[in-house]
């Protein structure tokens, strides 16, 4: 079961940290803890009656869902884009090598991560499942809504997104 | 007017997990304010503080005497008496600082095994203070041991009882520290430990 546990933990590593930072962008760390214990705590229960990427989807929201964060919109909003980029301003990092507009990029990437968190709960696990490729169908059966309503409503989040992004200075970076 | 529309699947690939930096050895925030042992810890650590404030109130004593009948007390005095505490200050100051970067680097891979680590870092801790109590109550009977060794107004015998009734004397400034190591430390140890029994039991 260990050796199960930790091929699920790297196999997952990419989409559970994308997760943990969607609804918890400044304590990130903690709600990626959270979501592997609960895997740990869950996995004697998996029978396998669904892929094992649509339960650990399923486990992961419903933690980061429930997570509560310690910081709240004021700190999310006053974070800053440069959040989670190693000494930047020190010049000490691998940053060094890198052009400005890999520096850019982080910060759009960071400020994505912002909006995102900025959305109902609900409405990040949509967007999350079609920004990692997922079809409607398949969204609707990790997140359990009807797959008629998916569309509509991924119009609206994709809407409310833009309009964040711009409104939190995407095009000033 | 219509909305701009950004490449954010072009962002959302951009970023990628960093490899091995979100290791299982991390403890949650979350799991840390449910667990009491943690708050043992941050008594522990404030420990420190409320012992430095005793500290300063015994130097600023001992400055006033000073300063109040500075021709009983020589030059060479003070400056033994400043290496003296410089050393122990500087003793428990690194303990200190030994213990907070302990229990702010804990490598373990498991839950179990981070209290664990924790555990050891408090034990630690109480065993280097405990003994460097114990070192300078040792050093304190020695001080006084030499001085009646030299002192000339007394005779063979009085010096004899005299020592005598100091090392029966010494149980009870030796008593005092052990209780208060174990009225101070105690129940940090003990939560500690039913925690891990606890988890052991899982």
């Amino acid at each position: 079961m260990k050796s199960d546990f930790q091929t699920i933990i790297k196999d997952h590593n990419d989409i559970l940290y994308k997760i943990s930072k969607s609804f918890a962008f400044a304590n990130y760390k903690d709600l990626y803890q959270e979501i592997a214990i609960q895997l740990w705590k869950s996995l004697k229960h998996f029978k396998g009656e669904c892929q094992v990427k649509t339960w650990v989807y399923r486990v992961a929201f419903n933690t980061a869902v429930t997570y509560k964060s310690k910081s709240n919109s004021y700190t999310l909003k006053n974070l800053p884009l440069d959040f989670d980029m190693p000494n930047i301003s020190e010049g000490k990092s691998q940053y060094n090598k890198v052009d400005n507009s890999s520096i850019e990029k982080k910060k759009k990437v960071n400020l994505l991560y912002k909006c995102i968190n900025m959305l109902k709960p609900i409405n990040r696990s949509i967007i999350i499942l079609q920004l990692e490729g997922h079809d409607y169908e398949e969204i609707s059966q990790i997140t359990g809504l009807n797959v008629n309503s998916i569309g509509v409503k991924l119009n609206r989040i994709r809407k409310s997104l833009f309009r964040l992004l711009k409104e939190n200075g995407y095009e000033r970076i | 007017m219509a909305m701009k529309e950004y490449n954010i699947e072009a962002l959302w690939n951009e970023d990628i997990a960093p490899e091995g930096q979100l290791s299982l050895g991390y403890l949650p925030g979350a799991i840390q304010s449910k667990l009491s042992v943690f708050g043992e810890l941050k008594r522990v650590r404030n420990l420190f503080w409320w012992q430095w404030l005793m500290e300063f109130v015994s130097i600023s004593l001992g400055v006033f005497l000073i300063f109040k009948s500075p021709d009983e007390i020589t030059i060479i005095e003070i400056v033994l008496s400043l290496i003296y505490s410089g050393v122990v200050y500087f003793l428990y100051i690194s303990y200190f600082i030994k213990f907070i970067n302990g229990i702010n680097k804990i490598p373990a891979l498991k839950i179990k095994e981070a209290i664990q680590t924790y555990y050891d870092v408090l034990c630690n801790y109480i065993k280097r203070i405990y003994k460097l109590f114990l070192v300078l109550l040792i050093l304190s009977f020695i001080a006084s041991l030499i001085e009646v060794l030299f002192e000339h107004d007394k005779s063979i015998l009085g010096k004899i009882i005299y020592l005598v009734s100091m090392l029966i004397f010494m149980a009870f400034p030796y008593a005092a520290l052990e209780g208060y190591f174990d009225y101070m430390y105690k129940d940090s140890k003990t939560e500690f430990e039913t925690l891990l029994r606890e988890l052991e039991d899982e």
